[in-house]
């Protein structure tokens, strides 16, 4: 689904990313953990086009997209659930699904997908006239996340979609990404929480100061030792 | 004696009402680009008064030279507009690959340069003189009002273009893109919206409905190449009072203030025109800061 290969991204002129290659295979849940800093979401914000790359390539679908406009990006049917969940906070509920169809493709399907999304997020619905600013925190994420479902995409990112949630919402959270991938959508998740998402997504890259410094399935990662030091406090 | 009255407070009172409507469907227009400029690119429009003045100007020249009917000329006076806001677009937006904060700087300098540039051009091709020409200045009865033809031309011509507007922003996807890039630029990109594009229809239809404005204007009041700053100031208002980036709440501000103006004018002194509207705007920035329709 998506290749990124030998990618080095600076931010001003700070050095971010420096050489990272991952691979997230069609179907799969793949997560990205690290620390604070590591450069997470500037892998992220290049996938879908923020940040360009001062080398290196981004591979969607067998196609280059490293130097696409974002918007091309959407078309191609990848989304990103920022940091933050990036909704239009002076919008209610359903006027952020349907900005969520602006790619041409999800126009016609737009009635289909909103009912797909409200039975998914039947909370959306009965909010659907609030504004977005007025949620909670764990519905503004499952906004942000059916607001992603709304373009008909293939590919879902997630930024740290657990940050300022509690743990119920966050493993309910991860229960709708799980059937989200069973109805075909791949998934790439960068997380600090790495507790949960070593038990949902299927293969793992650790990422510190902008290298990658592991990459196992996570079954494998979750037991090895200098994963359980530094990350699950083992 | 009390019925005459009555009906005198009533006609009164119904002929400030379509001099208002009148008057304030110029300046629902005129503040409709400024409120998409302001709003969606978060410029401060400087030369806004002067786009109102090139309109006036380009329909004074092609009628005066080639006898050209003012509504014939609004795709002449829009061309001139579109040209400037190509230039905005390229000044600032075009130049910046991400920047908000820049561009700010960029469009405060760029806009102030344009208002001198703009203004001091048409007085060097047309003189500082006022000027006036007359188009269809005959009277006529509307609603038991009686105006002049070239009166009733300005909401003839301004509020079609500002409904046109409206739809644009609401029926079609390019529109809505703007309404999105209005509300949040990154997200708008993130959705799958084509930020540049919709930045560079904010800047073409912003500079655009000023300049329609200041051509219905132009054949009924006096212009000058120095009268910009005036329709700027009321224009300001009538974005604050309609809430900023909304385009209805502009249009409907923009009338409001136009039946409260010549209201007030009526009543107290024709000399209190800026005074009234700027007590107003004081007003809306105590009372409603958000304006109208404006939902931050």
């Amino acid at each position: 689904m998506l290749r990124v290969e030998d990618l080095y991204v600076d931010r001003g002129s700070i050095n971010v990313l420096h050489g990272v290659s991952i691979k997230v295979e069609k179907g799969s849940i793949t997560c990205v953990i690290g620390p604070n800093g590591a450069g997470k979401t500037t892998l992220l914000l290049s996938i879908v086009g923020i940040l360009p790359p001062r080398k290196g390539r981004n591979i969607f679908k067998g196609k280059d997209i490293t130097f696409l406009p974002s918007y091309k990006r959407v078309e191609m049917g990848m989304s990103l659930v920022p940091e933050g969940r990036g909704l239009f906070q002076g919008k209610t509920v359903e006027e952020n699904l349907l900005s969520g169809a602006f790619r041409k493709e999800a126009r016609l399907k737009c009635r289909d997908n909103l009912d797909r999304v409200y039975s998914l997020f039947p909370i959306l619905k009965e909010r659907r006239k609030q504004l977005a600013s007025s949620l909670s925190g764990g519905e503004q994420q499952m906004l942000a996340v059916a607001r992603a479902l709304m373009s008909n995409l293939d590919f879902l990112m997630l930024d740290e979609p657990s940050l300022g949630l509690a743990p119920i919402i966050v493993s309910k959270l991860y229960d709708t990404v799980k059937s989200i991938r069973e109805e075909g959508v791949t998934v790439l998740v960068v997380e600090q929480n790495v507790h949960q998402i070593l038990r949902v997504a299927d293969f793992g890259y650790v990422l510190e100061n902008g290298r990658i410094v592991h990459a196992d399935p996570c079954d494998k990662l979750i037991e090895a030792p200098e994963i359980k030091s530094a990350y699950l406090g083992l | 004696m009390v019925i005459e009255a009555v009906g005198y407070t009533l006609t009164i009172g119904m002929r400030l009402i379509v001099a208002g409507i009148i008057i304030g469907s110029a300046y629902a227009l005129g503040a409709l680009g400024l409120t998409l400029i302001w709003g969606g690119a978060r410029i401060i429009n400087y030369a806004h008064g002067e786009l109102v003045m090139i309109g006036a100007y380009v329909s004074f020249w092609l009628f005066t030279a080639f006898k050209v009917p003012p509504p014939l000329a609004i795709p002449f006076a829009a061309g001139v507009a579109a040209v400037i806001g190509l230039g905005l677009y390229l000044g600032t937006i075009g130049r910046l690959t991400r920047a908000p904060e820049e561009m700010e700087s960029y469009g405060l300098i760029l806009t102030f340069a344009l208002m001198i540039l703009l203004s001091n051009s048409v007085a060097w091709m047309f003189t500082s003189d006022i000027q006036v020409y007359r188009w269809m200045m005959v009277p006529i009865d509307f609603f038991a009002v009686s105006t002049l033809l070239n009166r009733l031309m300005i909401p003839i011509i301004c509020l079609p273009v500002a409904g046109i507007v409206l739809a644009l922003m609401n029926k079609t996807w390019f529109g809505r893109g703007i309404s999105l890039v209005i509300d949040n630029d990154q997200v708008a990109g993130l959705v799958g919206v084509n930020v540049r594009n919709a930045y560079f229809g904010i800047l073409t239809i912003g500079t655009i409905t000023p300049a329609i404005a200041g051509l219905a204007w132009s054949f009924n009041y006096p212009f000058s190449p120095f009268i910009g700053i005036e329709h700027a100031i009321l224009a300001f208002v009538v974005v604050i009072l309609g809430g900023l980036g909304s385009p209805k709440g502009s249009i409907v501000g923009g009338l409001l203030i136009g039946i409260i103006e010549t209201t007030l004018v009526y009543l107290i002194s024709p000399g209190l025109r800026l005074a009234i509207a700027y007590s107003i705007f004081i007003l809306v920035i105590l009372l409603r800061p958000s304006g109208l329709f404006g939902r931050k």
